[in-house]
Parts: C-alpha cells; structure tokens; sequence
C-alpha cells in the first residue's frame, strides 16, 4: 500500500486528492478511505486475530456470491491490536476529488460508520465507511454478545 | 386567489405538490440504497454536487406500490433548505387552482393529504411536503394535526 501521506495530496497539484478502496457490494457499493488502511491482506495473515465483516455490520453483501467473509483483510491504521475489516475481493482503487465527496444527508445518518457518499460520473457511487466507527460497533456488539452470555448461562443451568 | 400545484401521479395515485417547492423535474435518476434506512428511504442520489435523499412517497402516504408503472420521472423538492428526489410516474405542466375549488380530504384521506382537487374526470390529493419533511426530520411541531 502507498503512503497514505502521498496518496492525499499529489505532488506540484494544489487539489487534494484522496484515495479510498472500492467494494463492489449489493445494495450497494461500500469505500474506505486508503489512508485508514495499514495494509491488505489476508485472513490467514498471523498478526490478525480478530475481524470486523462489514457485510455483517452494514447488510451488505458481495456482489459476486463469493461469501461476505472472503479472504480478505483490511488492516486498519487505527487498530493496533490485531483487528481487521473482512472484505469481498473485488476492490478497485479510486482517486477522488473533494468535490466528488459529498456529506450525507441529514436523514440518511443512521449511524457514524458511514460518513459520506463518492459520487462518480454524476452518481452517488458509493458509502465512504469510516473504520473507526466500524471497529468501535463490532467492539460494542462483542461485549454486548459476551455480557449476554455471562447472564445467560446461570438461566440454562435453572432449567 | 389561484395556487400553482404541479400534478404527478405516483402509480395509480393522483396527486399534486406545491409547484413553488419543485426546484426540477427530471428523468429517471440512479440512485445508491443505503442499507439499514427507512423504508420510505430509496437511498440517496447526486444533485447539483450535493448528496439527496431519495424518498418513496408511497409509504409515506399509505399507498400500495405494485411496481407495474416505472417511475419515469424525478421531482427535485426543497422544502425549508431541504432538498430531495421523489420518484413518480408522471408530472404534468402547473396548473392554478383556485382555493374554492380545493376541499378538505375525505376520499385521499392519507397522512399528508392538505386539500383533494376535484376536476371532475380524476380526484387528486395535494401533499402536504412541509408538514412531511417536518415529519421526517424529526420535528414534531404540528405534525399531530396531519396524524
């Protein structure tokens, strides 16, 4: 992966570019932002060892059928503990303009995972995703999960 | 004195909105579904360098979509700053109608129906966009009066 550093801003251009990673997913196309990415893998890489699926977070899934845990990984620059985005392995690299950032809509903001929409040849092309946010609800969801297990347990031992 | 509704049909449906709130007619538009919405949410789409919502008014106005008639056309609406796209079947050239010829909902009587118009061959219901957008953006003040 590039140096996200380079990727924002091109040299002798005063326009700020940036870089996100494409998915083609249904319903609909899903980027993040390069400069979040550490660097793509796979899930067999040994320094990982826990994943987000953002199928499961967002209810997408891949286009092309494969599963939405694929053997690829994104390990984010902002998890240093091992965590990763699962990702479907058709991805695309695509330079955006600011002007091709377009903010959300107030009532399309459901949640901070998504942030913004990469408009591309006159469409809104994709959700532009923030790992943080994902990384933080899979976190949530997790604990969520194991405190429900701890009270649940002593129930199934009453019956 | 004579208020400028744009007629549009949406299926089966007759209605009109407020021609001063259309900001554009245009055709068919693609737009980007965004997981875990509303359902009166189709998603979002470009217009202008900005990011709208897409709204499906058929829910919002407790009409059936059979999805036999393409929506072949797009309103862009701006109600209060805000903007967004509403996909309908048909929008026809504004007419003026004058308030005597507007009756209080009795037959159309959805949520955001303010008035029906009667021509005589068709009934139609004039939404009301601002008590909507009130509605979805949360802002409740006089919504209970469309309830």
């Amino acid at each position: 992966m590039r140096d996200p550093k380079h990727s924002l801003i091109r040299a002798g251009s005063s326009l700020k570019l940036q870089d996100f990673l494409v998915f083609e997913t249904h319903p609909c196309c899903v980027a993040i932002p390069a400069r979040d990415v550490l660097r793509v893998t796979t899930t067999t890489d040994p320094t990982l060892h826990q994943f987000v699926d953002m199928g499961v977070c967002l209810g997408i899934t891949p286009i092309s059928g494969e599963s939405a845990s694929s053997d690829r990984a994104l390990a984010p620059m902002l998890a240093d503990d091992g965590w990763a985005i699962l990702a479907p392995a058709n991805m695309s690299l695509v330079t955006a303009t600011p002007e091709q950032l377009l903010p959300l809509p107030q009532l399309l903001q459901i949640d901070d995972s998504v942030t913004a929409i990469l408009e591309q040849a006159g469409d809104a092309s994709a959700l532009i995703l923030s790992c943080e946010a994902l990384l933080r609800r899979q976190r949530k969801l997790l604990k969520a999960d194991s405190e429900s297990d701890t009270t649940r347990v002593p129930e199934e031992g009453k019956s | 004195m004579a208020e400028p509704l744009m007629p549009i049909r949406l299926e089966d449906a007759r209605l009109m909105v407020e021609a001063s709130k259309v900001r554009e007619v245009l055709g068919r538009q693609r737009w980007l579904t965004v997981p875990g919405t509303a359902p009166y949410l189709r998603g979002v789409c470009a217009w202008k360098g900005r990011a709208i919502p897409v709204l499906d008014l058929a829910p919002l106005l407790g009409l059936t979509h059979d999805g036999t008639d393409a929506l072949e056309r797009t309103l862009i609406v701006e109600c209060s700053d805000n903007v967004a796209a509403i996909p309908v079947s048909e929008a026809q050239a504004v007419i003026f109608v004058r308030r005597d010829q507007q009756r209080p909902p009795e037959v159309n009587a959805h949520r955001y129906c303010r008035a029906e118009v009667d021509s005589g061959a068709e009934l139609a219901s004039i939404v009301d966009l601002d008590a909507l957008f009130r509605d979805l953006l949360g802002q409740d003040e006089g919504s209970a009066t469309h309830a």
